[in-house]
């Protein structure tokens, strides 16, 4: 099966502090791939990594996608701009190269259409959310980097978020996904990783795992 | 091109027309300076300091004036995580220095402009008129060396942790300069006894320098500082 995402023996440091520790996995082609680990263990400079915001100190990444083809929701993101949605929304696709009039679908699907005249900086929580997710799948992306996007959601959106992302992977895109909230993982993801302070402690299909909270306690407990 | 196009509409929407207050402030502001600016009568006894007179009176204000744009474009985006998602997009740091530096400088440049030919207007004459060497050095040279300034704070704001330092830093220095700058203008005149001409190659030289400087800097600039160093 193609690769969509490959990390061989990725090595980061913060100063002296060393953050990730050989890392090593390849993701599939289409595959939703959950990232879990406790805070602080790496999930989000592995991330900033994957999307070249950081260079590793060492070690090699392959990712297989143009980077106008990459869509993202970022931890502690504050969308609190002054300009309306729809401008926002125009802003990445400019930034990405695609054409506004494309969005309408994706809107439609977001339930963003009413709020598009509306300042960024009045939306709730999981308004920006669904913004931050529609920026993420404005430039139609080969893979997604999604960084605790269920916080914020209430739990009819998560649900509608677990349901668009299962589609997309179905279409071929590759979703890299961290989250805290295990039970929504394991209907949602087809591979996972677990990561403590900063080593990756294994690579799962979901399918092999009988109950997913359970095995990351233990996990990370014989850590 | 077309990045960093978006980048100066963004910035222009965002930091400027929604928020027109800063504009108002610093037309009136600049206004009431060239209104002064515009008649020297007083400063004529004194040789050599008309063309000192415009660079310490013109660059301090615009400076301050845009000393809010420079916050909302490059601090408060970093203290939202702004410049990690456009990154993310795949564009350099280097466009995104531009796009919002010149998203900072070119409304600024336009209200410059119009409050000091409006300053002109009310004036029946004034010596800059009658001297093209002052007038380039005043709509052209002296802007030119506040954007080289504009420039370096913006990359400051990027890299630097303590943001707020930075802005408390710029504000004194150039509101201290304009505070003492007649007693600075006199001793420069003295200094400074060159043509208008060399005057303003000099200026123009030392905005070239600057902008080289921060070009370099830009260049080399770690982005880990940018995307790590939140307050």
């Amino acid at each position: 099966m193609d690769k969509s995402i490959e990390l061989d023996s990725v090595e980061k440091f913060y100063g002296d502090f060393h953050v990730l520790k050989g890392i090593s996995f390849s993701i599939d082609k289409g595959s939703i791939f959950a990232y879990l680990g406790p805070n602080g263990a790496g999930k989000t400079t592995t991330i900033r990594i994957l999307l070249g915001l950081l260079k590793p100190h060492s070690g090699n990444i392959r990712i297989n996608a143009s980077r106008k083809k990459i869509g993202f929701i970022l931890e502690n993101e504050d969308l609190s701009y002054r300009m309306d949605v729809e401008n926002y929304l125009k802003f990445f696709a400019e930034l990405y190269g695609v054409k506004w009039t494309k969005s309408i679908q994706l809107l439609e699907s977001l339930e963003l259409e009413g709020i598009l005249k509306k300042p960024m900086s009045q939306l709730s929580k999981g308004l920006k959310k669904r913004v931050a997710f529609a920026r993420a799948l404005i430039c139609e992306p080969e893979i997604l980097f999604l960084d605790e996007p269920l916080e914020g959601f209430d739990p009819e959106w998560q649900v509608k978020f677990i349901e668009i992302l299962k589609s997309l992977a179905d279409k071929g895109t590759t979703v890299f996904i961290t989250s805290h909230q295990l039970l929504y993982i394991e209907r949602l993801a087809t591979d996972f990783g677990i990561i403590n302070n900063g080593r990756l402690l294994g690579q799962w299909k979901i399918k092999e795992v009988e109950n997913l909270e359970k095995f990351y306690l233990e996990a990370i407990k014989n850590a | 091109m077309r990045e960093i196009i978006s980048i100066i509409k963004k910035d222009l929407r965002e930091s400027i027309l929604l928020n027109p207050l800063q504009l108002i402030i610093a037309f009136a502001i600049m206004i009431f300076i060239f209104y002064s600016l515009t008649n020297l009568n007083l400063l004529k006894s004194f040789p050599g300091i008309q063309k000192i007179f415009i660079v310490f009176e013109t660059l301090p204000i615009l400076i301050l004036v845009s000393l809010n744009s420079l916050m909302e474009v490059f601090y408060k985006e970093k203290m939202k995580r702004g410049f990690e998602a456009i990154m993310a997009t795949g564009v350099s740091i280097e466009k995104i220095w531009i796009g919002k530096s010149l998203a900072i400088a070119a409304p600024m440049y336009t209200i410059y402009l119009i409050s000091f030919f409006t300053a002109l207007l009310l004036r029946s004459s004034s010596f800059i008129l009658k001297e093209p060497g002052l007038l380039v050095e005043a709509i052209i040279v002296v802007p030119f060396l506040a954007f080289s300034f504009i420039l370096l704070i913006g990359i400051s704001f990027m890299v630097s942790e303590k943001g707020r330092t930075i802005i408390t830093g710029v504000f004194y220095f150039f509101f201290v300069l304009l505070f003492f700058s007649n007693f600075l203008m006199k001793k420069l005149a003295l200094l400074l006894k060159t043509s208008q001409a060399t005057f303003n190659l000099l200026i123009f030289l030392l905005a070239t320098i600057l902008i080289a400087v921060a070009t370099v800097w830009i260049k080399n600039v770690d982005t880990e500082k940018i995307i790590l160093g939140v307050e």
